[in-house]
């Protein structure tokens, strides 16, 4: 075969072209890290490490989210064992009311203490992360609770999902009415009653208990890479509802009738507000206040007083049980966080090396792929030279 | 014997022109040893035979000797079964050479390997969704706003792939028809090559008449046919019209040679006519041939064809408009809301029945775009065939299946921005009262200012936008119906998160969300994103695969052909050696014919003296 020069010239040019481009692309493997540049190389590996990419993303969002929820649960369960404590130092009070004190000033004070610590629990009730408050339930930007200043009347201002105008629930703590009054009972009973009205004036969706149960059902599920998001019921509640802590029911146990007309135990909601830590101090504190106004009655007797406050130190070891669970159920919650973090960090751990595997290149081999081409393309350039130097002209006379 | 006293000097001096035009020959190879389509020359010669033996100075005719060289023809070196090969092998890479191109194009838009593109915008709107799922965030304004960016950032993406996919369908019928632009299209540069083959076919034949072998135009021809095999397939033929040109006194196409008084002094071949015809397939699936070029039949331009191109396409009013290759204008398909339904159409050529001449028949073929999946008329190859491929077909429809064109993937696109239109909508007013408001929907046809919720089979990703209601600040993302129970404030951005993640197909039934019609083929919408840049990775792998092994035998094939028909340095040096040898063994002869006679005329009848 004739071995023309048109076609040794196109040879080595389209031989040195070849030999530059892969050069260049080890060039560019070396320092972008990555194996191929463009879908078309592999597309395979393209489909692959876009479909891992896609879920790196959700991991590190899911593990910037999880730190926040995990410090806002570690809120609401420092809000709840606040509550807990102040509802164990109060039985404590009540313990001294009940026991040791024999006249008024002491009562009085201890009657003030008691009135600060309902003040106390409501500030508890009230904790903010990253300004929003802990215990709102959905409505985060309403400060949900104040009491007034005699401890009385306990107000929960709420905003329903999807509404504008918020609904402003009061709780007033006193003696119940005498239902008989040809029967009265034995000794004096508290409890709650519920009132409720729109922040607008607007008439209400609903009675006022169904409306707090309605509050008392909200959840937070989030998710957060713990669960499914194809059924929310997997997913973790971040809610806390502040009304939920003071009576201890979860949203599930709401959800479930606790509280409503079905409630297991045939309790109303008011029946367990009126357990409620806020509930308990605050009848002992108007227990006291109802006998010191008897100072200087003929024939003073404080057996009713004894009786309330025995009675209320029985139902505050009760409700201390109660609200401990919700700060362990809130403490298990952290728990799971935390496992689910270890999970994230792990999968991210993974995704990333299998995103090294099908589309990083091998440093070391892209390395030395490189000085090969280095070579090949500095041997080529040689021939080159050879090529243009020699023809049978050179060697004529 | 008794020889002409000169005769050896005629000997000597044929020997030396001969040597001299050879030399002359060896310039004209290595002056053109670059240039492209030049075919080597060579002398063709013979000896010369001893013609006239009857003398009365003769003794006898036995031994008898010749009066040297004779130049008969400079010829090229050419082998037309590797002409035939090349040009078989080129419309092959022509077509993947020109796919190739179109697929890169799109790799612009669909390729995410080095870009944060379309695949990624869904991903940063599910970043935001699993943010926005967060106590504090659900309602908020900022994020609600955030939400809405993402998405105008998604949809702006769609709008933007959307142009350039119509930009780049527009620059194929562009690289078909250049009318208005400043490089001339297919269709201007066959027609071209059609007109200047049909001129050389007279120049070459009308010069070989003359006497002059026309060489340097036949290259200029076998180049310009080379390029015409690169745009569609074509068959060329070398014949004797001798039913047009008339046949000579013996019954053969010859050329004859005649003295003053009408004899026949000498005679060759006649010359040889060009036919080009084009190869393809008809709407039948029969292969068929269409004369492009026929040799020199006629006058002007009666022997070659004319391709033109038609568009059609709808306006935005709805009515059809229709631009032609004669138009002035460049075509322009920015606003058209239909694909283009390219045509091309092969006419003009008027063809002769060779038993027949007065019967003529003009042969048009037309090349429709193709409806309804039917298959029309088609080339095998070709560039050509590679840009009506892409505009023509959708890779789905059957019959036209085999090939995902431009429209492929613009339904592609347009699937998913509507089925993400849509499942946001329902999504969004679901979460409303009763679920009910239907004014509450996020995403609409940005052109169709009285758009509705339930007009989302209009959205494209041309036009898919975010809905004024949203921009103006009428709508939200729903913040949960309040009158259902157990609501929840982040219960539709839970059902936003879900459907991100969900995968389509038939629509999708979850325990929250229940979506008919929409079918991204089993994927979520980030994935069927992911699923149709691979789909287009794929096409362009195994389109440059195809091209490699099409150029590297195209290359093979060239470099046969280079092997007859290329300059050899070499070869031209050693040529260069051999013929000044024999110039100077002429001339040497010449001295000594000289010599001879000098020792006849001086040094002969001198005896004793």
């Amino acid at each position: 075969m004739r071995v023309t020069n048109t076609a040794t010239y196109r040879n080595f040019t389209t031989g040195a072209n070849n030999v530059h481009a892969r050069l260049i692309k080890s060039y560019n493997k070396v320092s972008s890290g990555e194996a191929y540049e463009s879908a078309a190389d592999s597309p395979l590996s393209y489909y692959n490490s876009r479909k891992i990419d896609s879920q790196y993303q959700d991991v590190i969002t899911k593990q910037a989210l999880i730190k926040d929820v995990q410090n806002r649960i570690y809120q609401q369960e420092l809000g709840a064992r606040d509550i807990q404590s102040i509802l164990s130092k109060a039985k404590d009070q009540v313990i001294y009311a009940n026991t040791d004190t024999t006249n008024d000033t002491p009562l009085l004070s201890l009657r003030d203490d008691l009135l600060q610590k309902q003040h106390e629990i409501v500030d508890a009730l009230n904790a903010q992360y990253q300004n929003f408050y802990v215990f709102g339930g959905n409505d985060i930007s309403t400060p949900p609770f104040s009491l007034s200043g005699d401890g009385k009347t306990l107000t929960f201002t709420h905003t329903f999902p999807g509404e504008e105008k918020a609904t402003i629930f009061e709780m007033t703590l006193g003696e119940k009415p005498v239902a008989d009054p040809n029967n009265p009972p034995e000794h004096t009973e508290y409890g709650y009653t519920l009132t409720a009205k729109s922040s607008d004036g607007s008439p209400l969706n609903g009675d006022p208990e169904e409306l707090l149960l309605k509050a008392m059902k909200e959840q937070g599920r989030i998710d957060i890479g713990y669960g499914s998001i194809r059924d929310h019921d997997t997913l973790l509640d971040t809610f806390t509802g502040g009304i939920n802590v003071l009576t201890g029911l979860t949203s599930d146990a709401v959800r479930g009738g606790a509280g409503g007309p079905n409630d297991p135990d045939g309790k109303s909601i008011i029946d367990y507000l009126n357990e409620s830590p806020l509930a308990l101090i605050g009848r002992s504190v108007q227990a006291i206040d109802k006998y010191v106004e008897t100072a200087g009655d003929t024939g003073r007797d404080r057996s009713e007083l004894n009786h309330l406050l025995s009675a209320t130190i029985t139902d505050m070891v009760t409700t201390e049980h109660r609200v401990s669970a919700v700060y362990s159920d809130l403490g298990n919650k952290y728990r799971l966080l935390d496992d689910t973090a270890d999970k994230l960090s792990l999968e991210k751990n993974n995704l990333t090396q299998q995103y090294t595997d099908v589309w990083g290149a091998d440093p070391y081999e892209s390395i030395v792929e490189m000085y090969n081409s280095q070579q090949a393309y500095n041997a080529a350039l040689k021939v080159g030279t050879n090529l243009m130097s020699s023809s049978l002209f050179d060697f004529m006379s | 014997m008794v020889r002409a006293t000169f005769a050896g000097y005629t000997t000597a001096l044929s020997a030396l022109q001969a040597n001299q035009k050879r030399l002359d020959i060896a310039g004209q190879n290595l002056s053109n040893m670059n240039t492209p389509g030049y075919t080597r020359q060579q002398l063709k010669v013979s000896s010369v035979n001893y013609t006239n033996p009857i003398s009365h100075y003769m003794n006898d005719t036995q031994a008898v000797v010749g009066y040297g060289v004779s130049m008969d023809a400079v010829t090229q070196i050419r082998d037309p079964y590797l002409d035939a090969q090349y040009r078989n092998q080129i419309q092959k890479s022509g077509y993947t050479d020109s796919m190739q191109t179109a697929l890169d194009r799109l790799s612009k838009i669909f390729d995410e390997s080095q870009i944060t593109g379309i695949r990624n915008a869904f991903n940063d709107i599910q970043t935001t969704l699993t943010n926005m799922q967060d106590l504090g965030k659900v309602g908020d304004a900022i994020y609600d706003s955030e939400l809405r960016n993402r998405m105008q950032a998604l949809t702006n993406l769609l709008n933007n792939a959307s142009r350039d996919l119509t930009t780049a369908e527009q620059d194929e019928l562009r690289k078909l028809d250049g009318t208005g632009v400043n490089e001339m299209g297919d269709v201007q540069n066959i027609n071209n090559i059609l007109q200047q083959v049909g001129k050389l076919n007279r120049e070459i034949k009308n010069g070989q008449i003359a006497g002059m072998d026309c060489l340097e135009l036949m290259d200029e021809r076998n180049l310009l046919l080379d390029e015409l095999a690169s745009y569609i397939p074509i068959e060329v033929t070398y014949y004797k019209d001798a039913a047009h040109d008339g046949i000579g006194p013996n019954g053969k196409a010859e050329e004859y040679y005649l003295d003053g008084h009408g004899n026949v002094v000498g005679r060759r071949d006649w010359p040889d006519d060009l036919r080009v015809e084009m190869v393809y397939t008809d709407a039948q699936g029969v292969t068929q041939k269409l004369t492009l070029v026929e040799g020199t039949r006629g006058t002007d331009h009666d022997n070659y064809g004319q391709l033109e191109m038609s568009v059609t396409t709808t306006n935005k009013d709805g009515k059809p408009s229709t631009w032609n290759s004669g138009d002035k204008t460049a075509i322009n398909i920015m606003d058209s809301t239909t694909p283009p339904e390219v045509s091309l159409k092969f006419t003009g050529l008027t063809t002769y029945d060779p038993t027949d001449p007065t019967a003529q028949t003009t042969s048009d073929v037309e090349f429709l775009h193709p409806t309804n999946g039917a298959a029309n008329a088609h080339f095998a190859d070709g560039s050509v065939q590679a840009s009506l491929d892409m505009l023509w077909k959708n890779g789905e429809t059957a019959g036209i299946a085999d090939v995902r064109g431009y429209e492929f993937y613009r339904n592609q696109l347009d699937t998913l921005a509507q089925a993400f239109a849509k499942v946001m909508n329902q999504i969004n007013v679901q979460g409303t009262a009763n679920g009910a408001d239907k004014t509450q929907f996020l995403l609409a046809n940005k052109d169709n200012p009285n758009f509705t919720y339930d007009d989302f089979d209009e959205i494209t990703a041309a036009n898919i936008g975010i809905s004024q209601g949203w921009i103006n600040g009428s709508v939200h993302v729903s913040t949960t119906d309040s009158t259902s129970t157990n609501a929840n404030n982040n219960d539709t951005i839970l059902r936003m998160l879900e459907a991100m993640q969900a995968s389509y197909s038939n629509g999708y039934h979850g325990k929250y969300i229940d979506i008919d019609d929409v079918d991204l083929k089993n994927n979520s919408f980030a994935e069927y994103m992911n699923y149709t840049s691979t789909i287009m990775a794929n096409d362009s792998y195994t389109n440059a695969q195809k091209l490699k092994t099409n150029v590297t035998v195209l290359n093979g094939i060239q470099n046969s052909r280079d092997s007859v028909s290329g300059v050899s340095l070499d070869e031209e040096a050693s040529n260069m050696m051999m013929y000044i040898s024999a110039y100077n063994a002429a001339s040497r002869l010449m001295t000594t014919l000289d010599e001879a006679l000098n020792t006849l005329i001086n040094n002969t009848g001198l005896v004793g003296r």
